[in-house]
Order: structure tokens, then sequence, then C-alpha cells
């Protein structure tokens, strides 16, 4: 089963709560969905021996290959889901989760192996991709995106290292606190050429993670597929419905990519990149109730809110309200103009 | 009144060729006249033709160029040809038969010489090879078809070059690309069903054939001397064990205009 849809139930109730600061939502039903999340993989996850853990028998976001033992994306996003937990109680004890409890979500997130290579620099997908055979989708397709399975058949797709959609990359783009620092790129320059791109999910997120490491003519790429998927109708399915999610990756990333903005710790996390091509990107938001803009142009950056917002640029705090925050381009850093 | 013209040569494929030729006039309401032009003799293809009650005539002089001459006639809707001369003579389709192919712009009927034809055509497939573009030109033939009544089984086979990008849920797009495919293309076939494969064209469709054993099968015929175009249906008409019916296909402006069939 994919399971990891469980880590992003809870992701996604986490990010509601981030966004919005819902407090009466975080201490009730997102605290029992985070809560029995956790219990789910405490109960699923196997200790060995040697004291790694591992979840076996799982299929993950890379539906080419099932099932797998100690897929990355799920562990890590498990591991994720644990820790998420932990937190919330330590921060707010109320007798429902017992210390015991809470300290073997840890124990066993610490224990989670993710196949992360500290030499490359590269996580492994699971357990024996690297045994796999080396097809490299980008050298032997006639294009992309394209449906491996159907090009080359579902068994010697199985047995290869060709990938359906990001499966460890999108751990960078939804917990990228929760990877190696500076593991994007290396992750990206492997697996994306190994990434068929057959799921529809897929560009768009590419798109995100590509306009992150700067590689801005293959997101806009990227971007332009997700955008006219049912425009052009890409799929000739269109007609049978519109692809939400599609639409959905869309905003992701344009808003965590492109805008490079997230909260993180509380606070709105805006960290822009801007396409050589584009004269200017501008993104309005809510964030914890304010409405926010961001604008970002060649060398300046402007944000404005109805209300008070704690912002992260550059590692500095700032404080965005309804005069205009402007920010200059000086080198590496953003300097405040006003 | 409308006709098809059957071309019998004095070999065994004068009867199929006359049969399949009587069958198809039934299906487009058109009356059947034969033609021999060839010079082997007029025996076998004159007792064919008074045999079965269908007037018969004899001309001289080049047999492609005679009858494309007769085929481009208003009245003429059809042209039904052997696809070779005799049974065991399995392959590759005749010299005369792919001439008129690249010649002719009606719809041209091409008989193996060992099909049993059918009083009346009751299975017909239409064979659309890669994109829904090409779909359109056989559109005219699937209105008549479905208004004679025939069951219609359209083939759609993606090679490599036409595979769709995506396969998010097998089982849901199959359906939902089956049924937008019918609306956009197959609109005044509601009866009609598709069979959609991916693999290699020529395999797939004949790999059909043998499965469904349809009566005939209609494909586009791409009317292009470059013997590197058209590869797919020059395969199945080698191949097929069944008619082919073929619809001309001009080379830069799609499929040719109405009157390709006659409106049923």
């Amino acid at each position: 089963l994919e399971e990891h849809i469980v880590a992003e139930v809870a992701w996604a109730s986490c990010c509601y709560v981030d966004w919005t600061g819902d407090d009466a939502y975080a201490h009730g039903p997102g605290r029992q969905l985070l809560v029995e999340t956790a219990r789910y993989w405490a109960s699923r996850i196997r200790v060995e021996s040697d004291g790694t853990a591992h979840i076996y028998g799982v299929i993950g976001p890379d539906e080419y290959h099932e099932p797998v033992d100690d897929n990355a994306f799920t562990n890590v996003i498990a591991r994720w889901n644990l820790r998420r937990a932990a937190a919330l109680i330590e921060a707010a004890v109320d007798g429902t989760v017992s210390g015991d409890e809470v300290r073997h979500w840890r124990d066993l997130a610490g224990a989670l192996v993710d196949g992360y290579d500290p030499d490359t620099g590269i996580y492994e997908e699971f357990a024996g991709f690297y045994d796999l055979e080396p097809l490299i989708i980008e050298e032997v397709a006639p294009r992309r995106p394209i449906a491996a399975d159907l090009l080359l058949g579902r068994q010697r797709v199985q047995g290869a290292q060709v990938v359906k959609q990001a499966d460890v990359l999108m751990l960078h783009h939804l917990v990228p606190d929760e990877v190696e620092p500076d593991s994007l790129e290396p992750n990206l320059r492997y697996y994306e050429p190994r990434t068929a791109h057959g799921s529809s999910l897929s560009p768009a997120i590419h798109a995100a993670l590509l306009a992150r490491a700067r590689d801005y003519g293959p997101a806009l790429d990227a971007l332009r597929i997700a955008s006219r998927l049912d425009l052009d109708d890409l799929t000739g399915t269109t007609a049978s419905g519109l692809h939400m999610a599609t639409m959905g990756s869309l905003w992701q990333a344009l808003v965590f990519g492109f805008a490079g903005m997230r909260p993180q710790r509380g606070r709105l996390l805006i960290d822009p990149r801007l396409p050589p091509s584009w004269g200017a990107l501008e993104v309005r938001v809510q964030f914890h109730g304010a409405h926010v803009r961001v604008r970002k142009q060649r060398g300046t950056l402007l944000i404005r809110a109805d209300a008070p917002v704690a912002l992260t640029l550059d590692g500095t705090l700032y404080t965005a309200g309804p005069a205009p925050l402007e920010f200059r381009r000086r080198g590496a850093t953003w300097e405040v103009v006003t | 009144m409308i006709k098809v013209l059957a071309a019998l040569d004095n070999s065994a494929a004068a009867r199929p060729v006359l049969g399949m030729a009587m069958a198809l006039g039934r299906l487009l309401g058109a009356e059947v006249e034969a033609v021999n032009v060839t010079e082997d003799g007029v025996g076998t293809a004159e007792a064919c033709a008074q045999r079965m009650g269908v007037p018969f005539s004899i001309i001289s002089g080049d047999p492609a160029e005679q009858l494309a001459a007769l085929a481009a006639d208003d009245d003429v809707v059809a042209l039904a040809v052997g696809a070779r001369s005799r049974p065991i003579g399995r392959r590759p389709v005749g010299h005369l038969a792919l001439t008129l192919a690249d010649m002719v712009d009606k719809p041209l009927l091409l008989v193996p010489p060992d099909t049993d034809p059918p009083d009346r055509l009751h299975r017909v497939l239409i064979a659309m090879e890669g994109r829904p573009e090409k779909a359109r030109t056989a559109r005219r033939a699937m209105q008549l078809a479905t208004a004679a009544g025939l069951e219609l089984v359209v083939v759609h086979v993606d090679d490599e070059t036409t595979i769709p990008s995506f396969s998010d849920q097998v089982a849901h797009e199959t359906l939902a690309y089956a049924d937008e495919f019918m609306s956009r293309y197959c609109s005044g076939a509601p009866e009609a069903r598709l069979e959609l494969r991916v693999g290699v064209p020529a395999n797939e469709v004949i790999a059909i054939i043998e499965s469904e054993q349809p009566d005939m099968i209609i494909i586009g015929w791409r009317q292009d001397s470059d013997p590197n175009r058209g590869l797919t249906g020059r395969e199945i008409v080698n191949r097929s064990p069944v008619p082919v019916l073929l619809v001309a296909v001009t080379v830069e402006s799609g499929p040719v205009p109405d009157p390709v069939l006659p409106a049923p």
C-alpha cells in the first residue's frame, strides 16, 4: 500500500495549522490526527537486532516499483510525522499521551534508516534501487513526460531505475527541513534524468525543485507542461474531469518553488527565485489571518501585509505590515530599503 | 445510380472479389459492375459475373490506368480488386493492387483470394494508427457503417511516438480516454467499440483481426510514393487475412474531402 499517504495527511493538517495559526484546530482535531498517525507508524516500524528501524513492503510515490523495503520517502516522512507529533505533545502535555510513548516515537524516528549516503549526497530511493537495471529514461525515451510503464512494459520498468514521479525529491518539496542540508541538487541531478514524469503530478513538483536549484530552463519547461495539462488536453481525458491535483501542484510550484514561501517556526520564510525571462513574480497569500503580498522583481523585493506578519528573509527576522517593506539585492543578501 | 466496380482477373480471386463487392454494394446501396482488363483470358471472370448476375465488360489497355480511369467516374463509389491472384501466394500484396492504392482516391477494397464473402457485412474493424487526429480518416466510414447496422470495432494503437505522457490511474484513464476518443472521433457511431492497444501498430491490428474475425477492415491509406512512409498500412495490407478497405489520405492535407463514401 502507499502508506506514505498516512503521513501526508498529517503533513496537510500541519500545513493548514502552520499557514493559518489555527490553535483551536491544532490542539483539537489536528492534535488527535497527529497522535494517531504517529501511533500508526510506531506500530508499523520494525526494529532489527542491530538497532536500525525499517518499514518493509510499501509503495512509494514512485509507483513503478512495488512493494519495496525502506522507501526513503516513506521512511523520512514517517520520521517527520513521529517527530512532529512528539514536539506537539512535549509542548503541551495534557496527559493523553505518556512520556514513554513520546520517547518511543523519538527513538524510532532516530533509528529509521533513510538510505542517505553522505559521500554522494544522494538518498537511495529504496533498499536495492541501485541494483536495478541502470536505465536512464531521459536517454532511452523518445520524449518526456512519458508513461514508461506503457513504453517499456510493467515488468521492465519494475526491474529498472526508472522513476514515475518525484519520490526522494518529494521530500525536498514537502519536508525540506527533514532532509540533509544541500542534498537537493545532488538528488535532483541523479533522479530527474531517471524520472519519466509519467504522473501528471510530476512536472509541477519538479518545476518547484528546479526553481529552488536555480535551474530555470528545465523549471520553466516543467511548469509549462503542468500549466497546459488541461488547457491542451495533454492526457486526452480532460472531458471526464479536470486534473485538480495538478492545479494544486502548480500553485505549490509557484508559491513553494519560485516564490520560496513556506512557514517555518511560526514565521513566513521567503526566498524567491525569479527566472531571467520573467519581469516579476507576485504572489498573494494569507498567513496567520493576514493578507500578504510578495512581489519580486529584478533586484528588488516588496512585501506588504494588512496586519503584522513575522517573516524570515536570509535568516533575518522582519515584521511586515501595511507599510511596504522593500528590499534590494546587495550581493548574496537582501538589504532593507524601507 | 452509384456503383461499386469489381475488377476481376481470370484467377481464383475473381469470385471473392465479386462477392465482397456485392456485400459492399449492399452496404452502400450501390449496384455492382464487373470489369476485366487483364490479358490472361476472361473465362473464369466472365463465368463468375454471369453466375452472380452482375453486368460484365472487358476493356483493354494498361490495367491500372484503365481501372483508375473507370474509378474516377462520379457514379463509382468504390473499387474492389484482388489482393493477389492465388491463395498460396500469401505475401506480398499484388503489384496491381498497390498501384491502384496510390492512384485511386475512391475507397479501394483489396480482397484476399481465400476470402469467403458474406452476403452482408456484419462486423467491420476500423484501424486508427497514431494520434487521434488521424481518426478523422474514417469518420465517414464510421457513420456509414453505423447507419447500416454494422458491428463496428475501432482499433487505436499507440506506438512509442504517440504513447500517452501520463498514466495516473490506468483503470480510470483507459475508460475516460476511450469515452473521449469515441465522442470526438466516432460521434456518428454510438455503438462502436474501442480497442486500445500499445505496441507495434501492424502487429496489434493483425492480432485484433485474428481475434475479432471481422468481415472487413478499414484503414487510412497514405498515397505517397515514398516507400518509407505509410509502412504500417502497407504491412497490414500485406498481412491481413480479411479484405482491407483503403480510404485515401493525402500527404499534406489530411483525408481526401467528401465524397469518400456516399452519404448513408
